[in-house]
């Protein structure tokens, strides 16, 4: 996960371009091998053990080494041996922005010493870092009453990105202050003792096809109804989610049926923001108020 | 139908409702009604009479708390499962007073559907 904070970093300084970004990612995904692939590799765990990892995975808020362990396939030590190699993805990264001339080498090393002093990081620490603490350091949703329950919402967006479609994107926060539009939106209202507008929307019907494929493991020879319907359900799932991990801090909320509109324009909104999620593959925005 | 013991699918998901449905029919001889929202739940079990109902609550038309109810007015022995997104205490509640006899929380696993069509029907 390294690459992917640091990623975020770069992107958020302004050094990296989210196109950049996507490239880079999308390389370093072609290199790095996988927790499992590492683990059957060194003949820790069997072919069998993995996949029923894999399995639980799609079921729980887990990462594979935390469910590998629980399970017995893998002891502490042997899970930090795996880590430790598996670490090192991120000088694929670094390899590819200096390859590419994003950044020289000493540019990059510099700023990835800032990087690390600046979130108290070295290199024995970095399975420290969690979704948490991401978004701690580089989500503001201003000095609002708001700040807080949209910082939850977008978190558990993150883990859901993890837990349902096993890829987390990169974001982007962005206050808007005119008219927001998309192509295409599905969007839910949220109710009760506060109401939140809540949607996916996006310009980029490739990518917003792409989600759903992930979503509902299926490939969609366009973005037709069922792909919109899969967007939508996992927006309903989300805020779903959401309610029940609300309502267990004693607040009772309702939600709405989803709606989906295309060509949807929302004017001047007080306290609305976009959040840019941005993967190798496409960007999909999350509109919220 | 004859010989097959039917379930009823009430979701506005196109998708939640053909992953259930394919679910469903794997795990045994059973024919699945699907409707998607909470009227058509109660028009298709007034007519088909199914032995089993997978209940999503929110919904457009008529949320699936208010059919469960009014299918449960209809029949009393209805077998109702809510099966919704929003599992909080308050939805629970509501829908057991309503006559629901038990609750799985989205997203449900196989494993969980299969003891449901097990022990209900």
């Amino acid at each position: 996960m390294f690459s992917q904070y640091f990623g975020q970093y770069l992107l958020n300084k302004g050094l990296l371009s989210a196109q950049q970004l996507r490239d880079a990612f999308e390389h370093e995904k072609n290199t790095k091998v996988k927790l499992g692939v590492l683990a059957m590799n060194a003949g820790f765990m069997s072919a069998e053990q993995i996949e029923k990892v894999y399995k639980q995975q799609s079921k729980v808020d887990e990462k594979f080494g935390e469910i590998a362990v629980k399970n017995g396939y893998l002891s502490e030590t042997q899970l930090k041996k795996l880590l430790s190699t598996q670490k090192q993805g991120h000088l694929v990264l670094s390899q590819y922005i200096v390859d590419k001339g994003y950044m020289s080498l000493t540019q990059l090393d510099t700023t990835m010493k800032e990087y690390m002093k600046s979130r108290n990081l070295n290199i024995r620490n970095l399975d420290d870092l969690n979704i948490e603490k991401l978004l701690n350091n580089y989500i503001n949703f201003g000095d609002t009453l708001w700040h807080k329950i949209y910082w939850e919402y977008v978190s558990l967006l993150l883990r859901n990105c993890m837990r349902f479609i096993s890829d987390v994107p990169v974001i982007q926060v962005e206050r808007v202050d005119e008219a927001y539009y998309s192509e295409w939106m599905v969007s839910q209202r949220i109710f009760g003792k506060f109401s939140m507008f809540t949607s996916f929307a996006s310009n980029d019907l490739g990518a917003a096809k792409h989600l759903a494929e992930l979503f509902n493991k299926e490939a969609f020879a366009s973005f037709d109804e069922y792909a919109q319907d899969g967007i939508s359900e996992f927006l309903n799932l989300h805020n779903g989610i959401f309610l029940v991990n609300i309502s267990n801090s004693g607040v009772a909320l309702d939600m709405a049926p989803q709606h989906i509109s295309t060509c949807e324009k929302l004017d001047e909104l007080p306290e609305c923001y976009k959040i840019t999620l941005t993967w190798i593959w496409g960007e999909v925005d999350m509109v919220i108020y | 139908m004859s010989g097959k013991k039917t379930v009823l699918i009430c979701d506005d998901s196109i998708t939640s409702r053909k992953r259930l449905k394919k679910t469903i029919i794997s795990k045994g001889n059973y024919a699945v009604f699907e409707a998607e929202n909470g009227q058509k739940a109660v028009d298709l079990y007034k007519s088909e009479m199914p032995n089993l109902v997978f209940m999503d609550i929110v919904m457009p038309v008529k949320d699936g708390l208010q059919a469960t109810k009014e299918i449960r007015d209809f029949d009393e022995k209805a077998k109702i499962v809510i099966l919704s997104s929003v599992g909080t205490k308050e939805n629970l509640k509501e829908a057991l007073t309503h006559g629901a006899m038990d609750f799985i929380q989205k997203p449900w696993d196989e494993d969980h559907i299969e003891s449901m069509l097990r022990k209900l029907i």
